[in-house]
């Protein structure tokens, strides 16, 4: 029995035991959140554990109390109930997606064998322990080793993995060593034992063991009982253990391809699969404005209990000393000595409820879906090549596109296209391909020297044919040859074989054993097929930054070819190899100018390795592969070892072309005040370079280099640098700060250097930060982060992620090396200059639009709370509602409802000029129009607001009455209060669309005109109600409207008068725009209105 | 089954699409540019300042009388009309009565008032400040509730000095009131009826309670004494009680000094905001027309346009 905080050990699987199967868990799904039955409790208790929530149905609560509610209940119940059932619904309808999904992967049928008994039987009911058989194009149901395949020769299977991270090539996987070459009928009834680390969410490793069961159980050679697997029933007698690793594994979600059908024994089920293990909320991230949002609505709750306090006092004290004289209010003082001091502040707090917006979240919730609908439908943010738009998945944080100050970019694929053309290429200390525009394989010399067989050339050929992943379609000699049938998942692979192809040394296939090349230099030569016998791969990661191949040539010589990054491999090169050192002084300067004009370096090398030395680090290799524990420390070891004394042999340079509008939206979105930082693991040269053509620097520019190789240098290199900066400051030129990823290990390490640093890097123009590690790029982010300015990461592949993740708004592009990064990140896009439409004109939008919608949506509640309290001034503080109850229920359930909502089609300037003019982003960048000041004006306006709607009611019904003589009551007030404060709404609402179109212009005057709708309704029909004959007699009042247009008066003239002396005195440049765009469109000249 | 989702996930989009990017492509621009902003402040201004005229001279024209009367030992008080009076009502006025004090304006079962019975819970709630609680609908109770309880009680006669006495027509306050909400409440015919509906509807600002106690009509210049017979005690909360004679418009109705005061001190707000406003663009135009012929005279009188176009929006009028 395992409770679920016991820790698992290793997991020993006897396949086919039952033991087994009832062991482990089976192959359910469940991504739901909630169960049929826990749906209710559990959204309750999460909606109401929010502060608001609470807050308000403690409120709601009190008011069943009738001693101290002013107002019938209903007014809080209902607009509660309304947004608690829109916010369960909404998750109700997340939670039934997730279910059919799991549901129809539950129920998908899969063919297994149990016992050797062949079962057809659904996903969820699979364990560990089965033998799956899986046919091609079918999806895995769960964690499986593959045992056998179809192809019985060398037990390859292909897989590709488009539904985990949409990527389309095919991965090659292995069935088990032992295993792959028995029969069918053998398989079917196979027993044996995998031994495996519990499940875990590292998707790239499997540390395994198998062990086959060799002969029928026999009691006589059973091994002791200590040793026995304790969950098999029987004592199986089993073959000494062999490797199993993460190429033998096919996890749940991928489909198999191009090959007939795989056998697999299950290891990990259900939610415990690699995929499932990694399933995880993504970190949730919350506005800047959310921050403001948050203190003003607490300074709003404690300036309500700033009202209710001193509310409470005079209103009790008028109890004690006052009511005992009004003998109409038949006062008697029975009641218990605690009653009263509790009941009055508790009447006045239940009469200002009302200043904290109820709606509001579910609003600007709503506004944000509005917001992301509109990104996702734009059109012009489509990659017309591709096909793929942008897409907002994370719709909480869309306002923050407005807000951005420093763009982190990843280079390669996200600057650049990611298609790598061969250039230029450097062999044995010759260049070929000399000349800007000029390409190696053009070279006339160079294929000469092919033909010729000259064997420095032919072997660095070899290298780019021999030492790569690529793979071969299924095609002809010719296809082959003319380099049309590769599949590649890295591009610079891809480029690389195929140059070396086009050169002369054709890569014709590879398998389990051998790879081999044919030599066709010239179409006319037969092609001569060299075959190689495949010892070792020692494959590239970016911690290695190189890649190896141990192969045997057909002299039976045992060589290593390695191909990788400048500084690693030329830091392996052999000290004494007498070639090495005649041309590695002209290779450091062709790298050097292959770096200055923006190409890829890679370089090449090779070693001969001893028999007997490979004999013996093979033993070891083999050994440390078994290793259940420190397996990849020991290997990476074993690869340092034997990967030394290399002879160098050339270098290649390839060209990666920079994205389409590149350069126009960097320039654009810096002076648009964003300061960009290149992160890319390529070095530094090259990111140089690429900074000066995108224009992320100019030509004049002060490239100010910090370099160090412990803290001490790096610190006293900052120094240096900040001196740099002011004299390029002074200089007036443009300063960049650059770094590599080594010295950034020492910046960040060291306190001062880091303080130093950012401050640094905050002043620079742009910074370029070269030979990056994936967590150095998310290291940079944070560093910067913590300042409080606002991040964007943009970035393409799966090493961006970390940085996606980590800065305030993460961008994905939909790459070439897949959609891990387009997945992981909040907004999604098929190209880099989309950023500039969704920054300036989608973000600065929803920025401006949210700033107004939050804002008024707290106004117009201050309004109606204090109004409330006010109203006691004249009511002898006794907790009297001024409004009727169903007039403070429907004002914000559908008098103001709506529009805030369609001010999300506002537009404060022209759709066009957000991208013509880079000033208006700094306008939302600088939080001009959503910060504690202007927080405390749209609070002072409603405040304002109040006292000229109380003051003008006050002096204008003491004296009022009607023309049958009637003087007004209670309820002619109340009625010219409700018109009047939704007057004033309509007029905010009017001068504050910037745009009226026939969306917004509809919604508001229904809005008001649901007002008097439902007055007129209340009107005539329900006689017992307040509003019955109250409408008919005002509407025909001249003073009613008389009190009207003078609260409008009072409220507005003045916050016109001075915005429009704002607007003359410091006009902004969307003012400025508006203005322009107006006369022009009045005096008929076409004006810049359109799309 | 998910062609169907399909479909109608394209359909929404396309009505999102319409809706949201039409929509606001499709837009009028109401611009309040300075010049528009300080002219329709201008012309409001006119508009208030005629209207205040209007009001100001009605209010002047107005003939009212008001008389205290409680502190009166006597039972009767004169009251000497300068002018005609036209349309005249008799009004009481009590102060520091707070009739929209909470737990007086909520003694109240309005259901009981219009249908003559109400559900026990609401007639409890209703009634819980009366020292009777009702539980059965008696005499008592009905109409139950202190505003009922604590109703005017004082009786006036107008009698022209040396002529007849002037006829108090009764019949005051709201139509609806009289034909509807107060359908079941207290005995038709009854002469105090109406004036009871009016005071069942209570006053809503501070301690001044305003009612009608009857329909004069037109009265002829002269003296008039007002006999009346004080009941209703104010003292315990040191209230007033006041008599009001008082011509009512029309259509206007009565008013006094407040609105036309407000009034007038809108108007002059909205000229004061206009003319700051005029005051503003005409320094903005002569600081920018003169920074233009300081710059044309430091370049040489060869300024590109280009760099004044998006300067300042008067600028762009012009």
């Amino acid at each position: 029995m395992r409770f679920p905080w016991t820790k698992e050990r290793d997991r020993e699987i006897s396949i086919g035991s039952k033991a087994t199967r009832r062991h482990f868990p089976k192959n359910q799904i469940r991504n739901t959140k909630y169960r049929w039955w826990s749906f209710i409790p559990k959204n309750l208790f999460e909606q109401y554990t929010r502060f608001s929530n609470a807050y308000f149905l403690i409120v709601a609560c009190l008011q069943l109390w009738s001693a101290i509610t002013p107002v019938n209940p209903i007014t809080t119940w209902g607009p509660l109930i309304f947004v608690t059932s829109v916010t369960a619904v909404k998750e109700l309808a997340d939670d039934l997606r997730r279910w059919w999904s799991d549901y129809r992967a539950n129920s998908r049928k899969y063919v297994v064998y149990r016992d050797g008994q062949q079962r057809s039987i659904s996903s969820s009911k699979i364990s560990v322990g089965d033998i799956l058989k899986l046919h091609e194009e079918e999806e895995a149901p769960a964690d499986c080793i593959i045992i056998k395949s179809s192809d019985t020769e060398n037990g390859t299977a292909f897989i590709t993995t488009a539904n985990l991270d949409g990527e389309t090539d095919l991965k090659e996987r292995m069935a088990a060593k032992p295993t792959y070459t028995l029969t069918d009928a053998a398989i079917e009834s196979f027993r044996g034992v995998i031994t495996c680390p519990p499940p875990n969410d590292i998707v790239w490793r499997f540390d395994g063991q198998l062990s086959c069961e060799i002969a029928p159980k026999d009691p006589a050679l059973a091994p002791p009982e200590a040793e026995m697997d304790s969950h098999a029933e029987q004592t199986p007698n089993l073959s000494p253990p062999t490797p199993l690793m993460a190429e033998n594994m096919v996890l749940q979600g991928t489909s198999l391809k191009n090959t007939g059908h795989v056998y697999g024994v299950v290891v990990f089920t259900g939610n415990q699969t690699k995929l499932g293990m990694n399933k995880r909320v993504p970190p949730s991230k919350a506005t800047k404005a959310d921050k403001v949002i948050n203190c003003s609505a607490a300074a709003v709750f404690a300036m309500q209990w700033m009202f209710v306090a001193s509310y409470s006092v005079v209103g009790l004290w008028r109890e004690y000393r006052v009511m005992p004289d009004e003998w109409y209010l038949n006062f008697n003082t029975d009641q218990a000595p605690w009653y009263e001091p509790i009941v009055i502040p508790l009447r006045f707090f239940l009469l200002m409820t009302y200043c904290i917006p109820i709606s509001f979240k579910v609003t600007l919730d709503l506004c944000k879906t509005i917001y992301a609908f509109m990104i996702n439908m734009d059109r012009d943010m489509v990659n017309q090549k591709t096909g793929s738009g942008v897409s907002a998945k994370n719709t909480g944080i869309i306002e923050d596109l407005g807000q951005i100050q420093h763009v982190f970019t990843d280079k390669t694929g996200t600057l650049t296209e990611n298609v790598m053309v061969f250039k230029k290429v450097s062999i044995n200390g010759t260049q070929y391909g000399e000349g800007v525009a000029a390409s190696a394989l053009d070279d006339r010399t160079l294929a000469e020297k092919v033909s010729a067989g000259d064997p420095h050339v032919l072997w660095f050929l070899r290298v780019l044919g021999l030492c790569h992943t690529v793979d071969v379609d299924e095609a002809d000699k010719a296809t082959i040859l003319r380099g049309e049938a590769y599949k590649a998942t890295s591009p610079d692979e891809f480029a690389l074989v195929h140059a070396a192809c086009r050169m002369g040394v054709a890569f014709v296939g590879s398998d389990r054993l051998t790879t081999s090349i044919a030599l066709h230099a010239g179409n006319n030569t037969t092609p001569k097929v060299e075959k190689y016998e495949l010892l070792e791969v020692l494959e590239f990661t970016s911690d290695r930054r190189r890649m190896s191949v141990i192969l045997r040539d057909p002299a039976g010589q045992v060589i290593l070819l390695t191909k990788g990054a400048d500084d690693i491999v030329l830091g392996r090169l052999s000290r004494n190899d007498e070639k090495t050192s005649r041309i590695r002084g002209v290779t450091d300067r062709h790298l050097a100018s292959y770096g200055n004009t923006g190409l890829r370096t890679l370089t090449i090398a090779m070693r001969n390795i001893p028999a007997e030395e490979f004999a013996q680090w093979r033993k070891d290799y083999d050994s440390a592969s078994t290793q259940l524990v420190g397996r990849d420390r020991l290997r990476n070891e074993l690869m340092d070892m034997i990967e030394t004394d290399l002879t160098l042999l050339g270098v290649t340079a390839i060209e990666d072309q920079l994205q389409e509008g590149v350069p126009d939206t960097i320039a654009f979105l810096r002076q648009a005040g964003i300061r960009f930082w290149m992160l890319t693991g390529d070095k530094l040269e090259t990111a140089r370079q690429i900074a000066l053509s995108c224009k992320l620097m100019a030509e004049t520019a002060a490239f100010i280099l910090v370099a160090g190789t412990n803290e001490d240098e790096v610190v006293s290199s900052l120094e240096k640098a900040a001196v740099t900066y002011d004299r390029a400051r002074e200089g007036g030129r443009e300063a960049i700060l650059a770094v590599t990823g080594p010295t950034f290990k020492h910046v960040e390490e060291s306190k001062t250097a880091r303080v130093a640093f950012r401050r640094l890097g905050l002043k620079c123009d742009s910074v370029v930060c070269s030979r990056m590690a994936p967590t150095q790029k998310a290291q940079v982010v944070r560093l910067i982060k913590r300042t409080g300015v606002m991040t964007l990461a943009i970035g393409d592949g799966g090493n961006d992620i970390s940085m996606i993740q980590e800065a305030h708004v993460g961008v994905g592009l939909e790459g070439r090396e897949g959609l891990q990064a387009a997945r992981a990140a909040d907004f999604s896009m098929g190209g880099f200059r989309f950023l500039k439409r969704l920054l300036t004109f989608h973000g600065r939008y929803s920025y401006l639009r949210s700033a107004w919608i939050v804002q008024y949506s707290f106004y117009k509640s201050v309004i109606i709370g204090v109004g409330q309290i006010s109203y006691n001034i004249l009511a002898a503080f006794s907790g009297a509602s001024l409004m009727m109850s169903n007039d403070l229920t429907l004002y914000n359930l559908a008098y103001t409802f709506l529009p805030p909502l369609v001010y999300t089609l506002d537009r404060d300037v022209p759709a066009l000029c957000p991208m013509e003019y880079p000033e208006l982003y700094k306008q939302s960048q600088k939080s001009k129009d959503h910060s504690y000041l202007t927080w405390f004006l749209w609070i002072a306006r409603g405040l304002y607001h109040v006292f000229v709607i109380e003051a003008v009611l006050y002096v204008v019904g003491s004296a009022w009455v009607q023309s049958d003589g009637s003087p007004v009551d209670k309820s002619i007030i109340a009625e010219t209060h409700i018109v009047s404060l939704m007057t004033l709404q309509l007029v905010t609402q009017l001068t504050d669309l910037h745009t009226w179109n026939l969306v917004t212009l509809l919604v508001v005057l229904l809005s008001y005109g649901s007002l008097w709708a439902f007055h007129a309704f209340m009107c005539v029909l329900f006689p017992t109600k307040d509003l019955y004959g109250v409408l008919r007699r005002t509407f025909v009042d001249p003073q009613f409207w008389m009190a009207i247009v003078l609260i409008v008066t009072f409220a507005y003239v003045p916050i016109i008068a001075f915005r429009t002396a704002r607007q003359i005195v410091r006009p902004r440049l969307s003012d400025t725009l508006r203005f322009n765009n107006a006369v022009a469109w009045s005096v008929g000249r076409k004006s810049i209105r359109g799309m | 089954m998910s062609e169907l989702v399909e479909k109608t996930q394209k359909l929404t989009g396309w009505i999102t699409h319409k809706l949201f990017k039409e929509a606001q492509d499709r837009y009028v621009q109401p611009v309040l540019t300075p010049i528009i902003a300080g002219t329709c402040m201008c012309l409001s201004f006119m508009v208030l300042a005629i209207i205040t005229a209007f009001l100001a001279i009605s209010q002047n024209n107005r003939v009212a009388i008001s008389k205290r009367y409680d502190d009166l030992s006597d039972t009767s008080l004169t009251m000497s009309l300068a002018k005609d009076m036209k349309n005249a009502y008799l009004f009481y006025e009590l102060d520091d009565f707070y009739q929209n004090h909470k737990r007086f304006a909520d003694s109240i079962s309005w259901e009981q008032l219009s249908t003559g019975s109400d559900s026990q819970g609401n007639l409890e709630d209703a009634c819980t400040y009366t020292k009777v609680v009702c539980r059965t609908l008696s005499d008592t109770c009905d109409p139950c509730g202190l505003v009922y309880r604590a109703h005017f009680n004082d009786t006036f006669t107008l009698t022209k000095v040396g002529g007849s006495t002037v006829t108090l027509n009764p019949t005051v306050g709201w139509k609806t009131d009289r034909d509807n909400k107060f359908d079941d409440a207290f005995e038709k015919g009854d002469p105090d009826r109406d004036r009871l509906t009016s005071w069942m509807r209570v006053s809503g600002l501070g301690g001044k309670t305003l009612k009608p106690y009857a329909k004069v009509g037109d009265l002829d210049k002269g003296d008039y004494t007002l006999a009346f017979n004080s009941v209703f005690p104010v003292n315990s909360f040191s209230g007033q009680k006041r008599v009001i004679l008082m011509e009512v418009g029309d259509v206007v109705g009565a008013f006094g000094w407040g609105l036309p005061l407000l009034s007038g001190a809108a108007a002059g707000l909205l000229l004061v905001s206009s003319l700051a406003i005029y005051f503003f663009i005409a320094a903005k135009l002569a600081v920018t027309l003169s920074m233009k012929v300081i710059n044309r005279n430091k370049a040489g009188g060869s300024k590109d346009e280009e760099e004044t176009t998006y300067q300042s929006p008067i600028a762009g009028r012009l």
